[in-house]
């Protein structure tokens, strides 16, 4: 089956903003990323099953505010007390997730297509964010996670490498363009291009 | 029509950059570097307004955000901006201006009658009256008093600027960049503090720039630019001119608001007029600096009647006269400051001192310029009616019981 | 704006929470029978202090986890922050 992304009907690549007589290398790059596999992992309550035996794609999961493990393929975020997403480019983690991650102590939401995803990359990106988020993220870098707003609408931030800064941030799908038209125009004055 | 009020040098003004501009309709010339005030007063124009219910004339009483009188409808680049202060406005080439709350105009005001029978106006006026006969409310009533109501008129367009917002988080927000203010900023600075200093006006330097001071071996001026020079160097400051810090809310929530492109003639493409910061500071340093309270006498609001420390300011930083015939009314030190200044430029000034037997250096200084000061004398009331020409004054007498 | 500790993701301003009242309002216990006056408390009475208020608020764009403040309805001064499960 094929489906349309998030943010198919506006992004579109090209050059936009205050771009002319900059060199390249100093502007922002926006870009939609999408046919990731998304899924919520919930540890419930009462289960006392120890997650530091559980692997999947050989990563633990990591029960630390704000952190991201990671390997090239699969990310997964800290996304609360007993509550992780994981994302990954392996469409086909799932049946191996579930056989890893027991109904009885485990609740497993795919959310791949409830979400859109933009990753911004560029010196300006926390410029980027402060116009919009009210969270300090100047000591956040690489293998950080945080939830926080951005123009009122909730966002996930994965911090994916600090050289270059490259940030990948996800939002509800259906707040997808509202928040695409959010964060293009605070690229403006910095001048951008859509991959 | 020449500056007749400019000083031949001095001051923090452009001189080589000549700036055309018009107010209500009429060309003058200032320069780079000046408010739309400075400019006007350098021009021999003091009468910009009228004031709310009476109608009196309105003159300029400060030199900053200070201002109460002075508010006028700005033009730029086919925007209009109601009731922007003359005295924050930099001045730009092809600035338009004119007053507001006048109707003709600003020199023949219809609506000054008000002040003529303003025995019959008591609070409340308004609404009792005009009840009766009711279908006068609409076609009658309600036009005139809209006309009458309101300062500036807001535009009906769609405003085209860019506005932005912007969070910001620091150990410590200085709110203004005066000796104060910088030195707090450069000790915290070279300790490794984020830092963020916002000066409201354009220059940095606050009282610095007004005042006969030294710091070590410098000018304050010159300490104050090698300051700023080297904070600006620094990767963990932020310095912000033309930025106010006008609301501190809690868990030392600050709100700023940086006014980016409203000294240009028009906003560079895709960069904002004006920007609002929401800054959560660790610490905040209020070294704003005070603003110098008027004294009260009879007619007080005309023309030509300002803050000492205003004339002070408009001579120091613009080379502008505000009057070739000043009477400096004081009860403080800070008066012969001016009157000082002008002495030094030309002008005789005459102090008036409430004060019977002060005692200072700067007293001295000004006896050994030979001002004229009377000591014990206030102003009973100032003269003039679109431009102060002259004042009652009375000696007090010992007792303090009459004058 | 408040600037509220999470104690789970540390400090994050107010606009990521969502407030959820007095937190020291038990609810009648289950299985048992509540008079119309109890309920009718729990329902609807509260306090509404001045000074020292715990209160509950949600970690809304955050961990969304809900959490305990004590605060100040006066002086919005935060004493301390909990967990929901912790007691005050
Ligand atoms: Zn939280």
């Amino acid at each position: 089956m094929t489906s349309l992304s998030a943010l198919n009907h506006i992004h579109k690549s090209g050059f936009f903003g205050n771009y002319e007589n900059k060199n390249e290398e100093n502007l922002l790059k926006i870009s939609e990323i999408k046919n990731f596999f998304i899924v919520q992992i919930v540890q419930y309550k009462n289960s006392s099953i120890l997650i530091d035996n559980l692997n999947i794609d050989n990563l633990k999961l990591k029960n630390q505010p704000l952190t991201v493990v990671s390997n090239n393929d699969t990310r997964i975020l800290w996304n609360g007390p007993k509550n992780w997403i994981l994302v990954s480019k392996k469409k086909d983690l799932l049946d191996e997730i579930l056989t890893v991650f027991k109904e009885t102590d485990f609740a497993v939401t795919d959310l791949s297509h409830s979400r859109s995803i933009i990753e911004i990359e560029g010196n300006m990106v926390y410029e980027v964010l402060k116009k919009g988020s009210p969270l300090d993220i100047s000591k956040l870098k690489s293998g950080d996670s945080a939830n926080t707003v951005y123009n009122g609408i909730t966002i996930t931030l994965d911090f994916i490498s600090n050289k270059p800064n490259i940030i990948r941030i996800f939002c509800l799908r259906s707040f997808g363009e509202s928040f695409y038209h959010s964060i293009t125009d605070a690229s403006l004055e910095f001048g951008y291009k859509c991959l | 029509m020449s500056e007749h009020f400019r000083l031949d040098k001095g001051g923090l003004i452009n001189r080589s950059k000549k700036i055309s501009f018009k107010f209500n309709g009429k060309k003058y010339f200032g320069y780079e570097g000046d408010t739309l005030a400075s400019a006007l007063i350098a021009n021999g124009v003091h009468l910009v307004g009228r004031s709310f219910k009476y109608h009196r004339p309105r003159g300029f009483f400060g030199a900053g955000v200070d201002e109460p009188y002075a508010i006028v409808q700005m033009n730029r680049n086919n925007e209009v901006d109601p009731n922007v202060r003359a005295t924050e406005q930099e001045l730009f080439e092809g600035l338009e201006a004119k007053s507001v709350n006048c109707w003709p105009n600003v020199d023949f005001d219809i609506g000054a009658i008000n002040n003529f029978l303003g025995k019959f106006f008591p609070a409340g006026f308004y609404y009792k009256t005009f009840m009766w006969p009711k279908s006068f409310w609409y076609k009658i009533y309600e036009p005139i008093i809209r006309k009458a109501a309101g300062f500036g008129a807001a535009s009906i367009k769609h405003d085209k600027e860019r506005y932005e917002h912007k969070y910001e988080y620091c150990d410590l927000l200085i709110t203004g960049s005066g000796p104060s203010g910088l030195a707090s900023a450069y000790a915290a600075a070279q300790n490794g503090a984020k830092v963020i200093l916002a000066e409201d006006k354009s220059r940095f330097g606050g009282s610095l720039l007004t005042s006969e001071v030294t710091i070590g071996n410098q000018s304050g001026q010159e300490w104050a630019e090698k300051i700023i020079t080297e904070l600006k160097s620094m990767p963990n400051v932020v310095v912000k001119n033309r930025s106010q810090v006008f609301g501190y809310y809690d868990h030392n929530m600050l709100v700023m608001s940086e006014r980016i492109s409203d000294h240009l003639p028009k906003s560079e493409k895709y960069i904002p007029k004006q920007r609002l910061w929401y800054i959560r500071a660790k610490e905040v340093i209020i070294s704003s600096g005070s603003i110098e309270r008027p004294l009260v006498f009879g007619n007080n609001d005309i023309p030509g009647v300002m803050l000492s420390s205003a004339a002070k300011e408009y001579l120091k930083i613009y080379g502008v006269l505000v009057g070739k015939k000043p009477l400096v009314f004081t009860n403080n030190d800070s008066g012969y400051e001016t009157a000082i200044e002008f002495k030094k430029n030309g002008i005789d000034p005459i102090i008036l001192d409430t004060r019977k037997d002060p005692n200072s250096e700067i007293i001295k200084e000004a006896k050994d310029l030979n001002i004229n000061i009377k000591l014990s004398y206030v102003v009973v009331a100032a003269k003039g009616y679109k431009k102060v020409n002259s004042a009652d004054i009375a000696k007090i007498s010992e007792d303090k019981k009459k004058y | 704006m408040l600037h509220i500790k999470c104690p789970h993701c540390g400090l994050r301003s107010q606009n990521e929470f969502s407030y959820g009242g007095d937190a020291t309002v038990k609810r009648p216990e289950l299985n048992k029978d509540v008079s119309d006056k109890d309920w009718d408390n729990f329902v609807y009475l509260r306090k509404s202090p001045r000074g020292k208020h715990l209160e509950l608020w949600q970690h809304i764009s955050g961990c969304r986890q809900w959490i305990k403040v004590e605060r100040d309805t006066l002086t919005h001064e935060i004493f301390k922050t909990l967990k929901a499960s912790e007691e005050a």
